[in-house]
């Protein structure tokens, strides 16, 4: 049952959680706006206003070559190329700057399966989910069906393109970047209002950062913001100014957190957040307004008619819990749910259902599993590297994901704009009689048991992972096959997910384990390579490597995309000659939707599936 | 009788307070906490975990937790879920609602049909009746409640849809999105209810059928029969009620189960009762709710215990607490 499920997926949490983020810019080309459908090319027209209304709107160009731009100080407005006196534009090389160089829409993957034209108004789509909603106020939320819930009631500054990966503008419609590219001036949509009627101004994104930043709320991301941003302040009432403590590279894809109203929360201690009225009947900008929630059974929402990217096409939208995966294909099946993740056993039989388009999307997750560094037994890196050779991933891929996940070559996954598989130097390809060539040059001599040993010490060791996730616990199996195969042996051990979560992360007992994740929209790996991480992050093998941290110290407080690109592939070509963990494969996300449902595009990019959430719409209007 | 009852209830707090107690320790014994589900977030720092359980209050000593918590309660105040914020009486009160409708309307469903089918099967013993019965609930009993479940949704739902005929819905407890009438719940209450009750069915069927054997070969129900008797009254007064007995100890026994839910018919009708609410609560380490879940059981199996004795007096009268 799926609800026994532990995941250890960040996905889960991050999904919503960390919400939207985009940048003004290639919101022009990629999508920002609804119905883009000029590009001005030049350079200097560059974004700086994108019309947000969901209208026909100008989509310059350039912009993101903000990001790349080699100068330090990017700027992706001419506003700020004026002021810093670079031309930000050409230097990007990026596809989204060419792309809207040309003119035209960017016809990204998902933008391009966006029907403007036909959307009809009315009717209502029910989703089902595995787990209920926490909380609906957004400081407070940590697990993705809040995020889930809180993105179609609450907007952020920007959102993420799921096309070009790259923030777009929602209720900001700019954004200036110093110099020193530490202060980011966002200039806010005018005449946006909250769902109660009461206009949205700079005051009320002040007042949700300093929530965020507070734990006494119950904040999750206080840490982490505290560290990041120095001061959030309102110029004037459509002007707001962070100023962040160092240059950020994730700060517009990973800290763009939905907006709360700061007159719902008026007279509400810090400390009163979480039970206050507001966090139960939320008022967001956002395209769905609250309507009522059934704890356990459902949360219905009503379309906003008023939304500022365009009245809401749907009239409701009804998160509805269904703990049972196999349940909930069947309600797929008689329509009870219009849409809802699809596991991948059930993928072929999904298929087959003639009122339903099955989806697989690529996602930011993964799979990897790692060494404890600290035992003698992985201290010789030909050991690592020829245990990783051992495993046949293909097949696992076959076996275990009926083919819905794809083979790692590199630790970036394939959505990431870091990812550079042809440029891996080692990619791990199965081959078990090379694996059993490095043990044997590593002194690791066949037993009589059929178990290698050295100096006496056999190679034999533990691998845990958590137990109840069926696909972790077979993936230890094919592990223990491949690798007995080559004369090692692997004692695979279940345990509970908080106990185990202690052992690899706390306690450090272990000779290896294995387990899922999942990445924000940037590239940056700090938690699992940093040495720094080990204990507080999640280098669990204690890996240090001095040159692996200092690129990820550069990569993380650089803007300039393309050299943050060559900065990962390096870092990830050292990482996998190391080879302290093999990212092994990074699964499939899998829906089905109604057909009569439109509009409602799945994809990986956290969050970014409800961007165009007022654009949602049933076909029959039911 | 009185004074057996209110001698009952005088022991009924310090239990109470015994079971909280071993609860408690129980719950905080187990590793993990309410927010591990956040640790494999790399956004989210150990500090900030740290500052949100001082934010929930867990990570005080456990003692003073204790005692904090018994003060609440003090104020009939449960408190507060550590997952969802929600005030926990708020949702006890509306889940309770949700599983007595289904668990009690299972309950008389089951002894309207048990008691007729197994008092019928010893009166046919051998017969083709008693076979079917006897077959039927071996089945009930060994057939494991969710894939009972899943197969009356594939079949009544997702089967008799495609056929064109009326079908059940496959979960919740009413249409979405507006609801229906009485006939509306009626419909979703059909499967999960047949699923809680086949296998209660089975076993009672088993029980009265056994007891009802034993007791008709009983010299009372010859003597009864001797005087002329009138059948019915031989089989039910005589035979029945003296049968009977166990039954009252099982319902009895069985009554805090209709207030704990279902967890695997909940889980598979999306049916929210207390018994999805109370597991994940333990899984997820919700304390208050944990808590609150064990005093509420506590009280409800104390109060069930305690009305199986007085029943099984009324009952029997040879039974006598004094």
């Amino acid at each position: 049952m799926n609800n026994m499920r532990v995941s250890l997926n960040r996905r889960r949490f991050l999904l919503g959680a960390s919400a939207a983020a985009g940048t003004a810019i290639l919101a022009a080309c990629g999508g920002g706006s609804d119905n883009a459908t000029t590009a001005p090319t030049t350079s200097s027209a560059a974004v700086a206003t994108i019309p947000a209304t969901a209208g026909a709107t100008t989509a310059p160009a350039v912009s993101v070559a903000a990001t790349m731009t080699t100068g330090g100080a990017s700027t992706m407005v001419p506003a700020m190329a004026m002021t810093t006196g670079t031309p930000t534009v050409a230097a990007s090389g990026s596809p989204a700057a060419s792309g809207a160089a040309a003119g035209g829409p960017m016809t990204g993957k998902v933008k391009s399966q966006i029907d403007t034209t036909g959307i009809k108004k009315g009717g209502t789509l029910i989703e089902g989910g595995f787990s209920d909603v926490r909380t609906f106020n957004p400081i407070l939320q940590g697990d993705t069906t809040s995020g889930l819930l809180n993105g179609l009631m609450f907007d952020a500054l920007l959102d993420v393109d799921p096309d070009t990966l790259q923030p777009v503008p929602n209720l900001a419609t700019k954004y200036d970047i110093s110099m020193d590219s530490k202060t980011y001036t966002f200039t806010l949509k005018p005449n946006v209002k909250w769902h109660d009627g009461s206009p949205f101004t700079a005051d009320d994104v002040k007042f949700s950062y300093d929530a965020y930043m507070n734990p006494d709320t119950g904040s999750q991301r206080a840490g982490t913001l505290k560290d990041r941003i120095a001061s959030v302040e309102v110029k004037d009432p459509l002007t707001v100014v962070f100023t962040l403590k160092d240059v950020i590279a994730p700060f517009l894809t990973g800290n763009m957190y939905r907006i709360v109203s700061k007159k719902a929360f008026a007279n509400v201690a810090p400390k009163e957040f979480r039970t206050a009225p507001a966090s139960q009947t939320p008022v967001g900008t956002g395209p769905f307004k609250f309507g009522s929630y059934k704890q356990a059974d459902n949360v219905t929402l009503t379309g906003n008619p008023d939304y500022h990217r365009g009245a809401t096409a749907l009239g409701t939208y009804i998160y509805k819990v269904v703990k049972d995966g196999t349940v909930l294909f069947q309600q797929m099946k008689t329509g009870e749910a219009d849409y809802g993740s699809i596991s991948p056993e059930l993928y072929e039989e999904a298929k087959k259902q003639a009122n339903l388009s099955v989806v697989d999307y690529d996602t930011f997750s993964f799979t990897y599993f790692g060494y404890n560094l600290d035992r003698p037994l992985f201290q010789d890196v030909k050991v690592r590297q020829a245990l990783f050779y051992a495993v046949d991933r293909p097949s696992i891929v076959k076996q275990l994901f009926n083919g819905l996940s794809t083979v790692a070559v590199g630790t970036m996954p394939t959505l990431s704009w870091a990812a550079a598989p042809d440029k891996i130097t080692i990619k791990y390809e199965y081959d078990a009689k090379k694996a059993a060539q490095m043990l044997d040059d590593a002194g690791w001599k066949m037993g009589a048991d059929g178990i290698r040993a050295k100096g006496g010490q056999k190679l034999s060791f533990n691998m845990w992972t958590n137990s109840g996730n069926k696909t972790r616990e077979n993936y230890l199996l094919v592990l223990q096959e491949g690798w007995k195969n080559i004369g090692v042996e692997m004692k695979p051990q279940f345990e509970e997910f908080s106990v185990y979560l202690d052992r690899i992360n706390k306690n450090f007992d272990f000779d290896m384990f294995l387990v899922g994740f999942s990445w924000d929209v940037d590239p940056d790996q700090q938690t699992m390579w940093n040495t720094n991480q080990h204990g507080s992050g999640f280098n669990s093998y204690h890996y240090s490597n001095p040159k692996v941290d200092m690129l990820l110290d550069q990569g993380l407080h650089l803007l300039d995309q393309e050299k943050r690109k060559a900065i990962y592939l390096e870092m990830q070509n050292q990482v996998i000659a190391d080879a302290p963990a093999l990212v092994s494969d990074f699964p499939k996300g899998i829906v089905g939707v109604n057909k009569r449902v439109k509009n409602r595009i799945p994809n990986g990019v956290a969050g970014s599936d409800r961007n165009n959430a007022h654009q949602w719409y049933v076909t029959d209007g039911k | 009788m009185g004074g057996y009852i209110v001698r009952r209830l005088l022991q009924v707090p310090g239990l109470l307070l015994g079971i909280t107690l071993v609860i408690f320790a129980l719950i905080h014994l187990t590793p993990g906490s309410p927010v591990d589900d956040l640790r494999l977030d790399p956004n989210i720092k150990p500090a900030d975990l740290e500052s949100l359980k001082e934010t929930l209050g867990i990570n005080k000593p456990l003692p003073e937790q204790y005692v904090t918590w018994i003060g609440q309660l003090a104020h009939g105040n449960f408190g507060i879920s550590l997952r969802n914020y929600r005030p926990i009486r708020q949702t006890l009160t509306e889940r309770v609602g949700n599983t007595l409708v289904l668990t009690v309307i299972a309950l008389i469903i089951s002894l309207l049909i048990a008691v007729p089918v197994g008092v019928l099967s010893a009166l046919r013993r051998n017969s083709i009746f008693d076979y079917t019965a006897t077959f039927l609930s071996t089945i009930g009993q060994a057939v494991p409640g969710f894939w009972l479940g899943l197969l009356l949704i594939l079949f009544f739902s997702v089967q008799l849809q495609k056929w064109g005929l009326p079908w059940l819905p496959s979960g919740g407890v009413q249409s979405l999105p507006r609801g229906g009438g009485f006939a509306d719940r009626v419909t979703h209450l059909i499967m999960p209810m047949a699923v809680l009750a086949f296998p209660r069915i089975s076993l009672w069927v088993r029980y009265i059928r056994g007891q009802m054997l034993e007791v008709l070969t009983q010299d009372y129900v010859r003597t009864a029969r001797a005087k002329g008797v009138s059948e019915g009254v031989v089989i039910f007064r005589h035979a029945f009620r003296n049968a009977s007995l166990p039954l009252i100890t099982l319902i009895g026994l069985g009554l805090p189960g209709l207030v704990a839910g279902a967890v695997i018919v909940e889980t598979i009708f999306s049916w929210p009762g207390t018994g999805s609410y109370f597991v994940d609560a333990a899984r997820n380490r919700d304390y208050p709710v944990v808590m609150a879940a064990a005093l509420f059981f506590a009280v409800v199996t104390i109060l069930s215990n305690l009305l199986a004795d007085i029943f099984y007096g009324v009952a029997d009268p040879r039974v006598q607490y004094s």
